[in-house]
């Protein structure tokens, strides 16, 4: 969703064609998300067939510069106001794998919980030494990569915080573990009733 | 080995006897070298802030050895611990590091000072620390009148000044924003990479993450290291 | 490694830039201040300590305040009374001034000539025969009643005689001091001045003092009674005379032979020593001017002259330091009871300090040295209150005479020994303090004291012995004071008369100070004791407050508690 609506944002700016499009994106989001131009071609089709974008004028060498329409410029405006919705309902692999590791009997959690973190600080090193390798952002290309590599540098460092709430938190509540219930009731059918978590 | 600035040796400390006693750390060992920054992460009450204590004298262990530039601190008198935290380490805290009633650079001044420097190469010394962080425009100024990262700061050029070779912090960021943080974290790096050792007691792991060691503490004990790997030992390269 | 961070960490190889300052990674020796040890001194130390200490006493302005005035109070005092009494001695000059005016000298008959007279070089109201005979008789003979051959031939010499003169006045009638002889001439300078009208020509005119006038009712013209014989004068003048009061009455005649005692002025005639030796064999004293502003060592009979200013300065000197113990005890205990305070609260900058290698000693000075800058303060505050306070009290007091205060005097030796004690009382008031803090847990103040600390207050020896000691005297001085009281057979000077006494003044206050001294052990004594009780509910538990001053961060101010159980002295 991001890319599309990257795309059209940067058309806002004024009418590009392809691989200018494809290099205005790499270079506004610190290539961390590499795009091929079959994938830029398909997002500007489908953009026109949404009356978002149209085709324009063409250039010497043959390039179709593509330009944005008012519904498009309309559509932009909304996507930068709007707050990006996190996916509702949760398949992150880690917290469903220590919700079940959790109540499995004979478990060391603790265990699982300090690999899982030490991965985590090795990857923080990673991020932190490549963003200061050198000295700070000098321009805008800089920023932007390092705003990149910082949502990444920060959704470790939460994800070890949060190994370290839910370590306290079992602490706390040492009866976590469950055996396998035999249950003589028939398992129901359907969705279970209660709600999915929401993010 | 020999490279090491500190050594702990089967550092245990208890409080109190028998049923009531409380362990704060045992058998730990820990080596920072030269040019090294180790970072101890762990909940509170797994130990940091004791191991911190213990590293730079302010505590004694109730068994295990701590050196300090080969320095024995078992055998040492109270006025021998004092010069050593003239001369050969630093402390950083969290805040109040700073004497409200001196400015910034008296306040850097003052290791010197107390160890009989005189004024003239004193005021020096601490003049070029304060500007290796940048703050040498603020020599006269009072901590009340410096913001939370020049504060920091100064704490750093203090635990520095002099020569000194072992930085000791605990949580020095932890009344700083991020960005300030990371200012601090940045140099603090540098006056290790320009060849002092340091140990960094912190919880936010992004800023552990400056460590070349990480170290974990659970219960007293350490139970796991993160290191840098041979990889990325081959890319650093600046070293 | 997550896609994510592979890429972003190829990027950051790209970026990173192979020529970081080169200076920023190469091991750099600080300063080179290491390398060679530079000259250390101790002054530093003293000097950083000072430079804390003058710092910390700026920031808690409140208690600093406190403790000068503490101090100022008694300092004024003192310095208020030594210029008071300074002022009410003579200097030499001030002396001559007032006896001779401008004169060189005065000679008086006071015994038989021939008969071995002596008198004081300095203070010829002194004097008496070489005694030969035992006992008291006075030698036979005549004082004589001229200066024929005892001064060398033409002197010029002014008779004045003085008495005392009954007079009319307003309300009836009234006994003045009254003079005869010129007292009007120009060489008694202010001893003598005529101020208004003119000098009496003839014996129906006599000059009176401005006091008079009103007295009497009559001005410069008008009459001047004698009572009761009703002999009129005409006042034909005024005069003022340095010994007399503003306020007094006083009559001069013209005619020198009118009175009994009877001195002799010489205006140009100088005295020596050896001169006035001689006119004492003639049974003559004299008061010379030579002779006082520069006395020989010894009196005639070889007793040393000891200066009477000397003499009295030493013992105002004496008072003072008696006055200034008992102060001084009161002040310390105060002052010590505020620094405690102010010690406690000063304890995050110390931890500061000792977690940068200060060492006990360098705190103990930083304390102490407060004590000092804050004694001197009170001491330069008290001095200059003390000199205002005495001069307000001269000038009021003052009755106009030159006899009186002879002069305002400030007596500067005197002063800066007051402020030197001052200092004194300002650093040991801190003293206990100082070794508190110097001993407490500084750093785990630091370490905000994250452990379980206990208190384990060592048994206070001196404190013990010194508690025990004072009460014990105190006791002990009771029993032999009411024993001596009922007894009959003491002499009067027995020093059992006065030794009872001086142990029940010192007793409660030895006592006290073994109670400062182990303050802090009596207070865990207290809490262990008290905390057993159950206290009545709303009534707050004096162990709530012990509890809290267990922890070795506090200094428990005991000497501000100890205080007001003082038994009146």
């Amino acid at each position: 969703m991001s890319v599309r609506l990257s795309l059209l944002a940067i058309l806002d700016q004024g009418p590009c064609y392809g691989y200018q499009l494809r290099a205005e994106f790499d270079r506004r989001t610190g290539s961390t998300w590499p795009l091929n131009v079959g994938q830029i071609y398909n997002t500007l089709d489908r953009l026109e067939r949404d009356g978002l974008v149209e085709k324009g004028a063409i250039d010497e060498q043959g390039h179709v510069y593509w330009q944005i329409t008012d519904a498009g410029r309309a559509e932009v405006a909304a996507w930068l106001r709007a707050p990006v919705e996190r996916s509702s309902g949760t398949r992150d692999e880690l917290a469903i794998k220590l919700a079940v590791a959790a109540t499995l009997p004979g478990v060391d959690v603790a265990e699982v919980i300090q690999a899982q973190r030490r991965a985590s600080v090795a990857q923080l090193q990673s991020l932190n030494r490549a963003k200061y390798a050198g000295n700070g952002p000098d321009g805008p290309e800089e920023l932007a990569w390092s705003l990149v590599v910082d949502s990444m540098i920060f959704a470790a460092e939460a994800e070890v915080r949060w190994l370290d709430h839910t370590e306290q938190r079992l602490a706390q509540h040492p009866q976590h573990a469950m055996a396998l219930a035999l249950s003589t009731e028939k398992p129901k059918r359907g969705r279970p009733a209660k709600t999915e978590a929401r993010a | 080995m020999s490279d090491d600035i500190l050594r702990l040796v089967g550092v245990t400390q208890q409080y109190g006897e028998g049923e009531t006693s409380v362990s704060a750390l045992s058998g730990v060992d820990l080596a920072v070298a030269r040019g090294e920054l180790v970072a101890i992460m762990g909940a509170s009450g797994s130990g940091k802030s004791t191991l911190l204590s213990i590293a730079g004298g302010l505590q004694t262990p109730t068994s295990g050895e701590v050196v300090v530039e080969g320095r024995f601190l078992s055998t040492a008198s109270a006025r021998d611990l004092a010069q050593l935290r003239r001369r050969s380490l630093g402390f950083v805290f969290q805040d109040f590091n700073l004497i409200p009633t001196l400015t910034a650079l008296e306040n850097v001044m003052l290791p010197l000072e107390l160890d009989g420097f005189r004024a003239r190469a004193a005021r020096r010394a601490a003049q070029e620390a304060l500007a290796s962080v940048g703050l040498e425009a603020k020599d006269a100024s009072y901590p009340d009148d410096l913001s939370g990262g020049q504060q920091q700061r100064v704490a750093i050029a203090r635990a520095v000044v002099g020569g000194r070779r072992l930085i000791l912090a605990d949580e020095p960021t932890g009344a700083l924003d991020s960005i300030t943080g990371e200012a601090v974290m940045r140099m603090l790096r540098t006056r290790i990479d320009q060849g002092a050792g340091g140990i960094l007691v912190t919880h936010e792991a992004r800023h552990a993450a400056w460590a070349d060691r990480i170290v974990f503490l659970r219960d007293g004990r350490i139970v796991d290291e993160s290191r840098r790997t041979d990889a990325d030992e081959l890319l650093s390269g600046t070293r | 490694m997550t896609p994510a961070t592979e890429t972003a960490e190829t990027d950051g190889r790209r970026r990173r830039r192979e020529a970081a300052a080169p200076g920023s990674t190469r091991v750099r020796r600080r300063g080179g201040a290491r390398d060679t040890a530079p000259a250390t001194s101790r002054a530093a130390r003293w000097r950083v300590t000072l430079r804390l200490a003058q710092r910390q006493v700026r920031r808690g302005r409140a208690s600093s305040i406190l403790i000068v005035l503490l101090v100022a109070l008694p300092i004024a005092g003192m310095t208020g009374g030594a210029v008071y009494v300074d002022s009410l001695i003579a200097t030499p000059e001030e002396r001559v001034s007032a006896e001779l005016g401008g004169m060189q000298a005065w000679v008086a008959p006071v015994g038989v000539p021939g008969a071995g007279l002596w008198q004081d070089p300095t203070s010829p109201w002194n004097s008496g025969y070489q005694v030969d005979t035992g006992g008291s008789t006075a030698p036979e003979g005549a004082v004589r009643t001229d200066l024929d051959g005892v001064l060398p031939a033409g002197t010029e010499v002014i008779p004045v005689t003085e008495g005392q003169a009954r007079i009319e006045t307003a309300t009836g009638a009234a006994v003045v001091p009254a003079w005869g002889g010129e007292i009007w001439n120009d060489g008694f300078a202010d001893a003598f001045a005529l101020v208004d009208g003119r000098a009496p020509r003839g014996d129906g005119e006599v000059i009176v003092t401005a006091p008079t006038l009103e007295r009497t009712g009559a001005a410069v013209g008008g009459t001047l009674t004698e009572s009761p014989d009703g002999r009129a004068y005409e006042i034909v003048g005024v005069f003022t005379a340095s010994r007399l009061s503003s306020e007094a009455s006083a009559v001069a005649f013209p005619d020198a032979t009118r009175f009994e005692s009877l001195r002799w002025y010489l205006p140009d005639l100088r005295l020596s020593w050896p001169d006035v030796q001689e006119l004492n064999t003639a049974g003559m004293v004299a008061f010379s001017r030579d002779v006082v502003l520069d006395p020989p060592p010894a009196r005639a009979d070889g007793s040393p002259i000891v200066d009477e200013r000397t003499s009295s300065m030493w013992q105002l000197v004496v008072a003072l330091a008696v006055g200034g113990a008992f102060a001084a005890y009161m002040v310390i205990m105060l002052a010590g009871a505020a620094f405690a305070v102010s010690a406690r609260r000063q304890q995050r900058a110390l931890a500061i300090a000792a977690s940068v290698g200060a060492d006990a000693r360098d705190l103990r000075r930083t304390i102490l040295l407060q004590g000092s800058v804050l004694g001197g303060a009170g001491g330069v505050v008290g001095v200059g209150a003390g000199i205002g306070l005495a001069a307000a009290v001269i000038a009021l007091t003052d009755d106009g005479s030159a006899t009186g205060f002879w002069g305002f005097h400030v007596p500067w030796p005197v002063l800066a020994g007051i402020l030197v004690f001052a200092l004194a009382v300002g650093t040991v008031s801190a003293l206990v303090p100082a070794r508190t803090v110097a001993k407490s847990d500084v750093i785990g103040a630091l370490r905000g004291a994250r452990r379980p600390q206990g208190v384990r207050a060592s048994r206070p020896l001196w404190g013990s012995v010194m508690i025990i000691a004072g009460v014990g005297l105190t006791v002990v001085s009771g029993v032999a004071a009411a024993s001596v009281s009922a007894s009959q057979d003491l002499t009067w000077d027995s020093p059992l008369r006065w030794l009872p006494i001086v142990g029940i003044i010192a007793g409660p206050v030895i006592a006290q100070l073994g109670v400062v001294l182990s303050g802090r052990w009596l207070l865990w004594l207290a809490s262990l004791g008290l905390s057993r009780r159950d206290w009545p509910r709303g009534m707050p538990s004096p162990t709530g407050r012990a509890r809290c001053r267990r922890s070795p961060r506090s200094v428990p101010p005991c000497s501000s508690a100890s205080s007001p159980s003082r038994s009146a002295v």
